[in-house]
């Protein structure tokens, strides 16, 4: 039977936190959900872990890649593997509160110009505290909640924040009409930029999502090198993911149905984007000296490790 | 947990003082609290916080003001009343000293979040002359012709907010106050504005029997007036959002200065004969803060009614008054009850 809404896990070694985050979904007050488990060949116990639950409640499928594929290949076959009218993805380490799935069903279903929603965030640590730093408290993208998609479009280039978006409640119709995840580090600003041109974003007022900041997490990877091998298996094919960036904006416009003055504005986005010139120096430097797109979260965790060591 | 260094300027203001109290109450307790005024006149003062009495005009100042600090509030200005800021015009332009030295010093100390608290002043004063009001809306800010000497400042203020983002990654958040008021304001002595003003005279009405109500211009002109509770909400998500351009940050329940008088005299349960000052400033005809923008943003507006925000600011003044007259007044059992009983 088909449910309303599907719930995308990937994992690649996630024992640490998987049961978690299973259990927080698994205590969602909304329940007509199915998760789907793809598990990218673990070698630690979340193949277990995830067959335990899976025998445990029927709304959970377990599913096992022999090779691992990657990152993104993964991510994308959580939701090729789906079939409802609404998707979420989820990370093996992040924790929903128990009505974050009800609240956001609530805003598609009575909103049909909304494409995806999501809760203001706080982050937690590897123990489950909350954060403090103001970066990591009450995380909100009210910005793209413009009612003009070419503002919503600007919101996610130009405007500050990173995609825990991405984690939301989103169409299945329209990310079918998204060639999902592209394959570079930093693909899921391309995801969310096309979604904003595509409808509407709304945002529920209060902390319903805490994701996880641990040494073990895919957002601190530094080089390049790193970057490539979380995404793909395959190396050496993925060149400055900034012109690939670039390029997925481009497409996304492209590909959109809206107005022609609208993917002029759009296109203006771009060229302010480009014209960050300190920021594109910057982008050179760190590309000739083979470090990556910067991973935002690794002075954070370096202090927070250095005064919370984990046992 | 909740132990990064949080910077007010203004702290011994009123609504510097409100947001201090708020942090607290929401378990914040690294809070650093500065203020040019000697602390016997600060608005409220916790013992818990550190209280700093400094010139934040001076660069040094403000240096040791941002050390250390993760966030930082800028709601240190010189100001008071229409009556203040027309008379100091020079005075009110000295606070861009505030927040130039501030932003240096913050972007110097890796401040990760900078909230400027800007003005409805801003607005350019041709779209404030016609007695139709017309509601405010963020780009009417531009071209920028804005109030004389005040507005000029918050507007220029704002404006290096953003470079400092654009040039320098500070991340900076405005917010344009639209006339704020509740309890622990000013609301005698001349700098009070009309929500407090107006509790203090029908109060002192009911005090001494006199029951005439002196109302400055022809009771016509219209105001929106914000509860310090919205505006504190509302600082707190538009810091937390990505909302990077100033954003109007006040109340749309639009009314004349006749029905606040009712309002509070409904409250009180007094019913005055109303006296018209014509000779009396009146300030602009009327001014409304167009809440488009917010609602779409933050899905939130500030929604606490007048009559909800006047029955606690009455309540509080009633106390004040009683203790600076040796008065006994007494609450209207009734005032309130359709929405508070």
């Amino acid at each position: 039977m088909t449910h309303k809404v599907t719930i995308g896990l990937p994992v690649y070694n996630g024992e640490a936190f998987i049961k978690e985050s299973l259990d927080s979904l698994l205590a969602q007050t909304y329940s007509d959900f199915e998760l789907i488990i793809s598990d990218n060949a673990s070698t630690d116990h979340t193949e277990a872990i995830c067959r335990e639950y899976a025998a445990n409640d029927s709304r959970i499928s377990y599913h096992r890649v022999d090779e691992n594929l990657g990152a993104v290949p993964n991510f994308n076959r959580v939701f090729e593997l789906s079939n409802s009218q609404y998707f979420k993805w989820a990370a093996a380490d992040d924790v929903c509160a128990p009505n974050f799935l009800a609240r956001c069903v609530d805003i598609l279903d009575n909103n049909p110009s909304v494409v995806w929603c999501h809760s203001r965030s706080t982050h937690i640590d590897a123990k489950g505290n909350e954060l403090s730093d103001v970066d990591a408290v009450n995380v909100s993208y009210a910005a793209r909640q413009a009612s003009k998609s070419h503002e919503r479009f600007r919101a996610v280039l130009l405007g500050a924040g990173g995609c825990l978006d991405t984690y939301g409640l989103i169409r299945s119709e329209v990310i079918r009409k998204t060639p999902l995840f592209l394959p570079f580090y930093g693909a899921e600003k391309v995801f969310i930029a096309e979604l904003a041109l595509r409808g509407q974003y709304q945002e529920i007022n209060e902390i319903l999502f805490y994701p996880r900041v641990h040494s073990g997490g895919a957002g601190n990877l530094q080089t390049e090198v790193e970057q490539q091998a979380y995404m793909s298996t395959r190396s050496g094919s993925y060149k400055f993911p900034r012109l690939q960036m670039l390029k997925g904006y481009l497409q996304a416009i492209l590909r959109s149905d809206i107005s022609v003055k609208e993917k002029s504005q759009c296109l203006l986005v771009i060229s302010r984007y480009l014209l960050q010139v300190e920021k594109w120096k910057r982008i050179l430097v760190r590309t000739l000296s083979g470090a990556g797109i910067k991973g935002g979260n690794v002075d954070r965790i370096q202090q927070l490790e250095k005064q919370n060591p984990l046992s | 947990m909740n132990n990064e260094l949080i910077v007010v300027a203004g702290g011994g203001g009123f609504i510097g003082g409100h947001l201090i109290g708020d942090l607290l109450s929401r378990g914040f307790t690294n809070i650093r609290s500065i203020d040019i005024k000697p602390t016997n006149q600060w608005y409220q003062h916790f013992d818990e916080v550190e209280n700093v009495v400094a010139d934040l005009k001076l660069k040094e100042h403000c240096v040791s003001a941002c050390d250390g600090a993760r966030e930082v509030y800028n709601l240190a200005a010189d100001m008071g009343g229409m009556g203040f800021i027309e008379n100091n015009k020079a005075l009110c332009m000295l606070s861009v000293l505030i927040n130039t030295h501030l932003l240096e010093a913050a972007r110097d100390a890796d401040v990760k979040r900078y909230f400027y608290a800007s003005s409805a002043c801003v607005y350019n004063a041709d779209k404030q002359t016609s007695e139709d009001v017309v509601a405010l809306k963020e780009s009417d800010a531009y071209p920028g012709m804005p109030e004389d000497g005040y507005g000029w400042e918050k507007l220029f203020s704002e404006r290096m907010c953003r470079h400092f983002r654009e040039d320098y990654g500070l991340e900076t958040r405005v917010a344009r106050f639209h006339n704020v008021y509740g309890p622990l304001g000013t609301w005698d002595g001349g700098r009070e504005k009309a929500p407090a003003a107006m509790c203090r005279k029908i109060l002192h009405a009911e005090s001494t029997g006199d029951h005439s109500l002196e109302i400055w211009g022809d009771g016509k002109q219209t105001r929106s007036f914000m509860y310090i509770d919205d505006c504190l909400k509302g600082i707190d998500m538009i810091t937390h959002s990505d909302i990077i351009e100033p954003i109007n940050l006040g109340s749309n329940e639009l009314v004349t200065i006749n029905e606040l008088a009712s309002i509070v005299e409904d409250i009180i349960g007094l019913k005055l004969d109303r006296n018209y000052n014509l000779d009396a400033p009146k300030g602009v005809n009327g001014r409304n803060s167009d809440n488009t923008l917010i609602n779409e943003l933050l899905n939130w507006a500030p929604s606490i009614s007048l009559r909800d925000g006047m029955l606690k600011t009455c309540n509080w003044i009633r106390e004040e008054y009683n203790a600076t007259h040796g008065t006994n007044l007494t609450a209207n059992q009734t005032a309130g009850v359709t929405k508070n009983g």
